[in-house]
C-alpha cells in the first residue's frame, strides 16, 4: 500500500469536530457517534461506532473519566490524568487523525482532548459474531468441536491456545484501501522458512484493492497467481488443530478477518488428500481410511474415462474381464452423451443442494434418485452400467476431503472423457500424461506441487501413504524447508 | 568442511532409491498398459525374455522380475541424469531426456534386442503410449534428481 499523506491532529477540538463532520459523516451516518465531556474545565470528545464498541465498557470508561472532576484538582497535567484514568488494558496514543478515524471505525473509542495534538485510543471492540463451533466441512468422530469463526481475534486466540510457544509470531497487517481488512500471518519463527515468510509478506503488501469482502479467497488469488489451472494451490482449514499441526511443521498460516477458513501455505497436491479424521484414529485404521480415500479419489478421476475407453474399444479388454461393458448394445443414444448427461445431472443435484433448505432437499433427493435414476433407465435413456460408473465416480469425488480438489478433479475427469471420446487410446494416454506434466510443473509459492511424488521423496511419500504414528514422526516434512528439522529435540 | 561439501554433493542413496522406485513404478504401469493391450510388449520383453528362454519367463514371475530389473537399470539412468543434467531447472530438460531415452531404446536399441519390435513396426497406439510412459518416467527420475541436488546445494549455502 502506498503511504498517504496523513493529517496531524488539530489542537482545537472544534476543528476535530469539523473534520469528523466533513470526512466521516458525523451527523449523517447514524452509527458514527460522539460524546462531549467537560473534565477539569477542559473539553473532551469521545468518538465511537455504534454496534462495534462494547457499550458496557464504554460506559465504565466514561463514568471513570467524569469522576476525575471529583477526585483531581491539578489542571496542568490533564492528558496524563486522563490516560491514567482510562480503565482498560489497551490504551494507545495516536499522533494523526487518519489513524484515529480507522481506529474508531473498527470499534475502538478515540478520546480527543482540547489543546492536545494527540489522542487516546481505547480498544473496546466487540464484534457481532458466533461462538466457535464445529465446521461442517471438516467433521471428525472424535476430537475437538471448536472451529474458527469470522472474528480474527478469536481465531488467533484459538491458535495461540494450541501453541503457547514464545516463538509463535502473529503478525497483523491491513489490506484494502477502503475496507482496511486485518490479515494475520502466523508462523513459528525458528521453524518456518524465513524466505517464505518474506515472500508472503511482500505479496500481501503489494495487494492494492478497495476491499476484500471475499476475504481469504481474494487474498489467495493475489498470493498464488493461479491462472486457469483448476487445481487448488492452497489448502483451507476451519479447524484450529489442523492449522496448529501445520504451524509445527513449518507452514505459514494466513488468517483473514471475516472468514472462518484460514490459508495454509505452502501446499502440495497431497495436502488436499489428508483429513483430520485420519489422525484421530490409531495408525492402522488411520492408514486404512486414507487408502480407501486415495482409492476413491483415484477412481473419481480415472474410472469413468477408462471404462468408456474399454467399452468403445472392447478389443483392449483381456479375456478374463471381457464381461465389462453394456451387453444390450448400449442404449439409444451414444454412450459418451449418456455419461455426460448423467454427470451433468449429478452436478445439478450438487449445486441445488448447496442452497436448498434442508426440508426441501429431502424431497429433492427423492425426486433425483427415484424418478430420474429409475425412470431414465426404464425409458431407455441410460443403460444401467452408465449410472453405476457415473455414481461410483461421483461418490469418489465426495470422498475427496478438499472440496476445491474434488471440483478440480471433476473438471479434469471431463477433459479426460472428451479426449478419450475424440481420439481413443491416444487421447486417453496423452491427456493423462499432459495433466500429470502440468501438475508436476506447477509451483505454489516456489514449492513443487506434486512433492513428494515428483520430485520424489521417500520419507515424504511414506507419510502420505502410511499415517505414521506420532511418536515415530521425528522429523518435520522437508517441503517447508524448516529451519529446525527435528520435531522431537532429544531423539 | 570442504570434504563435507563434496560428500553431500555426490550421487547418493536417495538418488538410487529414486531411480529404483521410478523404474519399478513406471514399468508396473507399463505392464498395466500391456495388460489392457495399449502396447504389445511389456518391460519383461525388453530386459528378460530377450535373453532368457525359459517357461517361467513367460509367466507372471517373468513380469515381476522384469519390473525389478528395470528398477535396477533405472539406478543407472538416474546416475546418467545426475552426471549430465543435475544442474538443469524445472521439468523441460527431463522431458527432453525422456524423448532421447525413447529414441535410444525404441528406435536404436529395439532392432538389436531379440524379439522386440522397433517403433517403426509397432502401431500408433503403442508408440504413443510408450512415449508418454518414457516422458513420465524421465520426469520422475530427472526432476527428482535435479531438485534433490538443488535442495542440497541451497542447504549448504545456508550453513
Amino acid at each position: 500500500m502506498a503511504e498517504k499523506e496523513k493529517n496531524p491532529i488539530p489542537s482545537k477540538i472544534d476543528e476535530v469536530n469539523d473534520f469528523m463532520k466533513e470526512r466521516v459523516g458525523l451527523g449523517v451516518s447514524f452509527d458514527v457517534g460522539h460524546r462531549k465531556l467537560i473534565i477539569l474545565k477542559k473539553q473532551i470528545e469521545i468518538y465511537y461506532t455504534t454496534g462495534l464498541a462494547d457499550a458496557e465498557i464504554v460506559q465504565r470508561v466514561i463514568s471513570k473519566l467524569i469522576s476525575i472532576n471529583d477526585d483531581e484538582k491539578n489542571t496542568n497535567k490533564i492528558p496524563e490524568i486522563i490516560e491514567n484514568r482510562l480503565v482498560h488494558m489497551q490504551v494507545n496514543r495516536k499522533q494523526n487523525i487518519d489513524d484515529c478515524v480507522d481506529a474508531f471505525l473498527s470499534g475502538l473509542i478515540v478520546v480527543f482532548i482540547d489543546g492536545c495534538d494527540f489522542a487516546f485510543v481505547v480498544d473496546t471492540r466487540s464484534y457481532p459474531g458466533r461462538q466457535p463451533m464445529e465446521p461442517d466441512t471438516e467433521k471428525v468422530i472424535r476430537g475437538p468441536r471448536d472451529g474458527y469463526t469470522e472474528n480474527i481475534i478469536i481465531n488467533t486466540a484459538l491458535t495461540r491456545r494450541r501453541i503457547r510457544d514464545e516463538r509463535l509470531r502473529l503478525e497483523m497487517m491491513q489490506v484494502g484501501e477502503r475496507s482496511k481488512s486485518d490479515i494475520c500471518i502466523a508462523y513459528i519463527e525458528d521453524v518456518a522458512d524465513p524466505n517464505l515468510v518474506k515472500l508472503i509478506k511482500e505479496e500481501l503488501k503489494e495487494i492494492e484493492i478497495d476491499g476484500i469482502p471475499m476475504a481469504d479467497k481474494s487474498v489467495e488469488e493475489f498470493l498464488v497467481k493461479q491462472g486457469n489451472k483448476p487445481f487448488p494451490l492452497v489448502r483451507y482449514t476451519e479447524r484450529p488443530d489442523i492449522s496448529a499441526i501445520h504451524l509445527y511443521e513449518g507452514h505459514v498460516i494466513i488468517i483473514v478477518d471475516t472468514s472462518p477458513s484460514v490459508i495454509i501455505t505452502p501446499t502440495t497436491y497431497f495436502h488436499h488428500l489428508q483429513h483430520a479424521e485420519e489422525y484421530r484414529e490409531s495408525p492402522a485404521p488411520g492408514s486404512f481410511i486414507r487408502w480407501i480415500r486415495l482409492i476413491g479419489i483415484f477412481v473419481s478421476l480415472y474410472l469413468l474415462p477408462f471404462w468408456y475407453l474399454v467399452t468403445v474399444h472392447p478389443e483392449l479388454l483381456p479375456a478374463t474381464i471381457d464381461f465389462i461393458g453394456p451387453n444390450k448394445g448400449g442404449g439409444h443414444i451414444p454412450l459418451f452423451l449418456q455419461i455426460l448427461l448423467a454427470d451433468l445431472g449429478i452436478e445439478f443435484l450438487r449445486l441445488a443442494a448447496i442452497h436448498t433448505p434442508t426440508p426441501l432437499s429431502t424431497a429433492m433427493g427423492l425426486i433425483a434418485a427415484v424418478l430420474i435414476g429409475e425412470i431414465a433407465i426404464n425409458v431407455g435413456l441410460f443403460t444401467p452400467e452408465v449410472i453405476l460408473y457415473v455414481a461410483i465416480s461421483a461418490v469418489g469425488s465426495f470422498v475427496t476431503p478438499s472440496f476445491e480438489l474434488s471440483v478440480s478433479n471433476k473438471i479434469t475427469r471431463i477433459i479426460f472423457l472428451f479426449a478419450t471420446a475424440i481420439f481413443g487410446v491416444p487421447g486417453f494416454v496423452i491427456s493423462i500424461t499432459l495433466m500429470m506434466l502440468i501438475l508436476v510443473g506447477t509451483k505454489s509459492l516456489n514449492t513443487p506441487y506434486m512433492w513428494p511424488f515428483i520430485p520424489f521423496n521417500l520419507k515424504g511419500l511414506i507419510q502420505v501413504i502410511y499415517r505414521t504414528p506420532t511418536p515415530l514422526s521425528k522429523i518435520r516434512p522437508g517441503i517447508t524447508n524448516p529451519q529446525d528439522k527435528a520435531r522431537m529435540p532429544n531423539s | 568442511m570442504q570434504q563435507n561439501r563434496k560428500a553431500a554433493s555426490r550421487f547418493n542413496l536417495s538418488d538410487m532409491v529414486t531411480g529404483f522406485i521410478g523404474g519399478v513404478l513406471w514399468s508396473t504401469i507399463a505392464w498395466l498398459a500391456y495388460f489392457f493391450h495399449f502396447t504389445n510388449l511389456s518391460a519383461a520383453d525388453f530386459v528378460l525374455r530377450s535373453w532368457i528362454w525359459m517357461p517361467w519367463a513367460d509367466s507372471w514371475a517373468g513380469e515381476l522380475i522384469g519390473i525389478l530389473l528395470v528398477g535396477i537399470l533405472s539406478v543407472l539412468v538416474a546416475f546418467l541424469y545426475y552426471v549430465f543434467l543435475k544442474k538443469s531447472q524445472g521439468i523441460i530438460p527431463s522431458i527432453l531426456f525422456g524423448v532421447a531415452l525413447w529414441v535410444l531404446v525404441q528406435i536404436v536399441l529395439a532392432p538389436i534386442i531379440y524379439g522386440v519390435e522397433s517403433a517403426f513396426q509397432a502401431d500408433r497406439n503403442a508408440n504413443i503410449t510408450t512415449m508418454c510412459l518414457y516422458l513420465l518416467y524421465a520426469v520422475f527420475i530427472g526432476y527428482s534428481v535435479s531438485y534433490e541436488y538443488q535442495q542440497s546445494q541451497a542447504y549448504q549455502d545456508k550453513t
